[in-house]
């Protein structure tokens, strides 16, 4: 099966455990290089092995509640990608907000399809009330859009103007996926 | 006019200072009686004092960097309305959130208006990046869209069954106001 074809380069892809906040400085290179290479991603300065580690924490305790995916792809011991699906809270908690990233020159090779299928799976599976997926994405970032159509997300609303990119306002648009 | 005679009614409208987090407890109340009254807003669990005062904290915090303008109203030493923007961040450093919050009882007399034109103002002169203001609102919420349109906001999408509120998902109205 062609899942099985990250094995064979050395890619593994892992659920967050409370043992990798020992590699916060990994997970903070992988973002760092995100910044670096300008990526279509909110974030825009670079975050210390600290506050990553801070973000993290914060990530696991959600997962340990149940209320959170958090799944990533290393290589060599380096972060290659990361997915993560958190219910919102309150009125919206039926609601899933997913977002994903995977490091330049690890692109188009079907990791991102990899780590959307099995996080929306396991979303399914295990976090109680999940109802509604959504995300954001740049209005022109096709490989992205084009992705999330492969998993069934649909446009839901555009947004004018929401992100400072590359020195143009970008649209924003927000898709979703009903489970 | 009607809407200048506030203070005959004992209501006072101010900027969040240091001082006031020593009465996160009224701040508590305010946000609890919310959702006593099932009203549409986001949250809907009792909040502690401890959480209350942390907030309050996280926005005087922000507010000192200029990436927050936070209003309150309070009458006899109670807080009865709560109104915020929020600069994003990052690549959406030009967007600021809007929430607002007025206590059963002390609506419809253009309290929400008042700290509205307010908010918008000391926003304008404080914020430098800003651009676009934001806001949600509950597509049920007839009141509160009609107030928001009052001040300039125009609809910019409708995302479907985003929030839980008495037993139904109602969509979400996304707002935006260009400064």
């Amino acid at each position: 099966m062609e899942k099985d074809k990250f094995i064979d380069q050395g890619i593994v892809i892992c659920a967050l455990e409370e043992r990798d906040l020992e590699k916060a400085g990994n997970f903070a290179s992988f973002s760092n290089s995100l910044v670096d290479e300008d990526a279509p991603v909110v974030m825009d300065s670079k975050i210390s092995a600290e506050e990553e580690r801070k973000w993290l924490e914060g990530r696991l305790a959600k997962v340990e509640d149940k209320k959170q995916i958090f799944l990533f792809a290393e290589k060599n011991g380096e972060v290659i990608g990361i997915a993560s699906l958190g219910l919102d809270i309150g009125r919206r908690s039926h609601i899933g907000s997913f977002a994903i990233s995977i490091k330049s020159g690890y692109r188009e090779i079907g990791l991102g399809s990899r780590l959307t299928e099995e996080t929306i799976e396991r979303a399914k599976e295990n976090l109680s009330g999940l109802k509604i997926i959504r995300l954001r994405v740049f209005g022109g970032n096709k490989p992205a859009i084009s992705l999330y159509e492969k998993y069934g997300f649909r446009e839901a609303a555009r947004l004018p103007k929401q992100v400072s990119y590359k020195g143009e306002l970008v649209d924003e648009v927000i898709m979703l996926l009903y489970v | 006019m009607e809407k200048n005679n506030f203070i005959d009614q004992g209501i006072i409208i101010r900027a969040l200072e240091e001082k006031d987090l020593e009465k996160a407890d009224s701040f508590m109340e305010f946000g609890n009686s919310l959702i006593d009254e099932d009203a549409p807003v986001v949250i809907n669990s009792s909040i502690s004092l401890e959480e209350e005062r942390k907030w309050l904290e996280s926005r005087l915090a922000e507010t000192k960097k200029n990436n927050q303008v936070f209003f309150f109203a309070e009458k006899n030493g109670e807080v009865i309305g709560i109104s915020n923007l929020s600069l994003l961040g990052g690549k959406r450093n030009h967007v600021a959130s809007f929430g607002i919050s007025i206590k059963n009882g002390y609506r419809g007399i253009g309290l929400g208006y008042r700290l509205m034109e307010g908010i918008i103002k000391e926003a304008k002169e404080k914020m430098r990046s800003l651009k676009i203001i934001k806001l949600s609102a509950l597509s049920i919420n007839q009141p509160a869209i009609s107030l928001y349109e009052k001040c300039g906001f125009k609809e910019a999408a409708r995302v479907p069954e985003q929030i839980f509120h008495k037993g139904e998902l109602v969509d979400e109205v996304i707002m935006l106001l260009y400064v």
